[in-house]
């Protein structure tokens, strides 16, 4: 059983929303902006999502991407301009494992796979 | 495939299983050979890595893994960096199993407590194996290929490992295909032999050797060898003397008819150069001549070195050859003692000529020319002495190591070299044939110890070759053979431990037996244990002694049940005299006697 898609679209609360997640230490796909295609892109993660896989689709990616960029990653940083960067992958250490900049939705899997393994 | 993902995603309940086909068993050496043994009754028995014995009449079946061979090919053949992702690849597929276990024990601990990172520990093991092929560009595309749509997480790290398979054999392939550009070529052979000597075996479609008359090690051996007869009619003159004289005089008189070690203390090369180094010497510290003061003391201290040693080796011989008292047993071990006082003064004795060389040496050149020639005749003789002395300790030294080697590994020190000569085939890579057979039974003329090798190498044009795996199987039967032994036997008729009319408590005997072998071990241990075959080989049989307990002097057949153990040097048993009717216990040895000697 899949686990359900998190929508986080509240720019006042976006970010504790995100803190509270993170905290939970899941091996997290986050989608970032909620675009016809990237909102295909969050219900595909989400279909992947069992077990401690978490699919999360955050609105607006500006207020976001800052606390993003505070965390470490582990293959390569995150870009200063979010526009490029549709998701990424976050361990259960918060630790950015991949950061994918298209919606195929191929791609899913293997960010989970390196999302949990770190 | 398509049952297992069926049952894995729809249970939710993945089973650990890796979705392939079993890898075949880990094949011996290197994972380059495997090789499989088909005994005489027809029984197919895998060749673990741990085994070293192989019936003498089995056929071999040589299983050549070509992907191994690449594998090991590819350190010449690729880039290092190529080399050392395949060796982390087969690291990682070596791994396969655990890591499933790992991810699937990791979602039965999360479905059991949520709030528990157990499951994040169970995964991060994978951490390596993971960005081994989802970092990398070429391996990820072969995954996404690979990965079924709306797979469980179980099959999803499956895949990474199907991934991994497909890689190795891609790199294989290339390997296989420069190995080939480059005239690469692959050699098997097989030899035959003891120590000494080998010789090369046939193996269709690896060699032009001509296959030897087929020849079959005798399995139930009922009749005395023609050496053991002789050791037999030895072990009864012995038995007859020691009864009239007592055992240590028989033992003697052995020693002095026929002793090896008397030969051996008469023909040391090193004694005819001491003494005549001793004799030089003499004259040398009788010369009033003042230009030899300064080597006087150096000389003295040679002379009496050498004396010391030729007296040693006189008194030896002379000690063999004489009648004493003393026990049998005494004797044994005065002789044991004898060879090692021999090795340490053979080593003595060098050690200070060639000390005192070097000083004479350094004298000549102060001395004049009148004694620069007699000075130099000395010299000469001195080195001709330490180098005699040198082979003398050698071949002491290696009979002892050897003998050594021979009982606990069966295997003489002296390893012939297992060189291919031109009737081996140079095959290319993709000619090998995967099988090799390797019938013992056309190997010509085999005994039991000797050894059975197999070699396959590698070569290219204008290159060395590479020995790429070495494989040794040492012949000894491994399931119910028969022998006969010879025994000298300690026999005391029944009533057992009792002399009446002051007679002697033991009568000595001569004897065989026909014993029945291989019955202690079953096939995995008489092939893994060396030692069972060239130490311990107990039997279980019948023995027929020749007794005398009759006061006439008439000989009497005693028949009875017999244990032996230590290659039959161990007898044991009970019998009955068929002459008197009465029984008898009796224990027994080989002993040094006859054509035989301690082995």
């Amino acid at each position: 059983m899949a686990n359900p898609l998190i929508i986080l679209s509240d720019p006042t609360t976006v970010i504790s929303d995100f803190n509270a997640i993170l905290n939970q230490q899941h091996s997290l796909f986050v989608v970032l902006g909620d675009s016809n295609a990237l909102t295909n892109y969050a219900n595909e993660a989400a279909d992947a999502a069992e077990a401690f896989r978490r699919a999360v689709q955050v609105t607006p990616v500006s207020t976001l991407y800052p606390r993003l960029k505070n965390l470490p990653a582990e293959n390569g940083a995150l870009p200063d301009n979010p526009a490029g960067v549709t998701a990424v992958s976050i361990a259960p250490d918060k630790t950015i494992c991949d950061i994918l900049t298209d919606v195929d939705p191929s791609n899913i899997v293997p960010a989970f796979v390196l999302a949990e393994t770190h | 495939m398509g049952t297992l993902l069926t049952v894995a995603f729809s249970c939710k309940t993945p089973k650990v299983a890796t979705g392939r086909p079993p890898r075949p068993e880990v094949p011996h050496n290197g994972e380059l050979l495997s090789i499989q043994e088909v005994d005489g009754s027809g029984d197919t028995i895998p060749l673990k890595p741990n085994y070293r014995v192989v019936d003498p009449n089995s056929t071999l079946l040589v299983t050549l893994d070509n992907s191994a061979l690449a594998g090991k090919l590819a350190g010449s053949e690729l880039s290092p960096e190529i080399t050392a992702r395949l060796s982390k690849l087969k690291e990682m597929l070596q791994a396969e199993q655990q890591a499933i276990q790992n991810v699937t024990e990791a979602i039965q601990s999360y479905n059991k407590d949520p709030k528990s990172l157990d499951w994040s520990a169970l995964m991060q093991k994978q951490h390596d194996f993971v960005r081994l092929i989802i970092l990398d560009k070429d391996a990820l595309k072969i995954y996404k290929s690979l990965l079924p749509a709306n797979s469980s997480i179980t099959v999803q790290y499956q895949t990474l490992f199907k991934t991994a398979a497909a890689i190795v054999d891609q790199i294989q392939a290339q390997v296989t295909q420069e190995a080939k550009t480059n005239g690469v070529y692959v050699q098997l052979g097989a030899w035959v032999g003891n120590g000494g000597s080998q010789t090369p075996v046939h193996i269709p479609g690896f060699d032009d050797y001509t296959p030897q008359p087929a020849y079959t090690v005798e399995r139930f051996q009922y009749v005395l060898t023609d050496e053991q007869k002789n050791e037999l009619n030895s072990i009864a003159a012995l038995a007859q003397n020691a009864n009239k004289s007592g055992l240590t005089a028989a033992l003697k008189t052995t020693i002095k008819n026929d002793s090896s070690l008397l030969k051996a203390l008469d023909s040391v090369p090193s004694v005819k150069v001491a003494l005549k180094l001793k004799s030089q010497l003499e004259t040398l510290l009788k010369t009033t001549d003042t230009a030899f003061n300064a080597l006087k003391a150096t000389a003295e201290d040679s002379y009496n070195a050498i004396k010391d040693f030729c007296d040693f080796i006189t008194a030896t011989t002379h000690s063999l050859k004489m009648t004493t008292d003393t026990s049998a047993q005494q004797l044994l071990l005065d002789i044991n003692n004898d060879v090692g006082e021999l090795s340490s003064k053979i080593q003595d004795l060098e050690t200070t000529l060639k000390s005192n060389a070097t000083t004479i040496a350094s004298t000549a050149n102060r001395a004049g020319d009148a004694a620069i020639n007699q000075i130099k005749v000395i010299a000469g003789t001195f080195g001709s002495l330490t180098d005699s002395l040198k082979s003398d300790l050698a071949s002491v030294g290696n009979n002892a190591r050897d003998l050594l080697s021979v009982l606990l590994t069966g295997q003489h020190i002296a390893q012939a070299s297992y060189d291919f000569t031109e009737k081996v085939k140079q095959l290319s890579i993709d000619q090998v044939p995967r099988q090799a057979v390797i019938n013992l039974e056309l190997a010509g003329k085999r005994s039991e110890g000797d050894l059975v090798t197999v070699k396959v190498a590698t070569g290219k044009p204008n290159a060395p070759i590479t020995e790429q795996a070495l494989v040794q199987y040492h012949l000894y039967f491994c399931s119910l053979y028969a022998r006969t032994a010879t025994g000298f036997l300690f026999v005391n008729q029944a009533p057992i431990f009792k002399t009446t009319n002051n007679s002697a408590f033991f009568r000595y005997s001569a004897s065989y037996s026909i014993l029945l072998k291989g019955f202690w071990k079953g096939a995995e241990g008489s092939r893994t244990h060396l030692v069972y075959h060239t130490l311990w080989t107990p039997g279980l049989g019948v023995n027929f002694a020749s007794l005398s307990f009759n006061p006439n002097g008439a000989t009497e057949l005693g028949i009875g049940g017999v244990f032996t153990i230590l290659q039959d040097f161990v007898q044991i048993g009970y019998g009955v005299n068929t002459f008197s009717g009465k029984g008898y216990i009796f224990f027994g040895f080989r002993v040094p006697v006859g054509s035989f000697s301690f082995r």
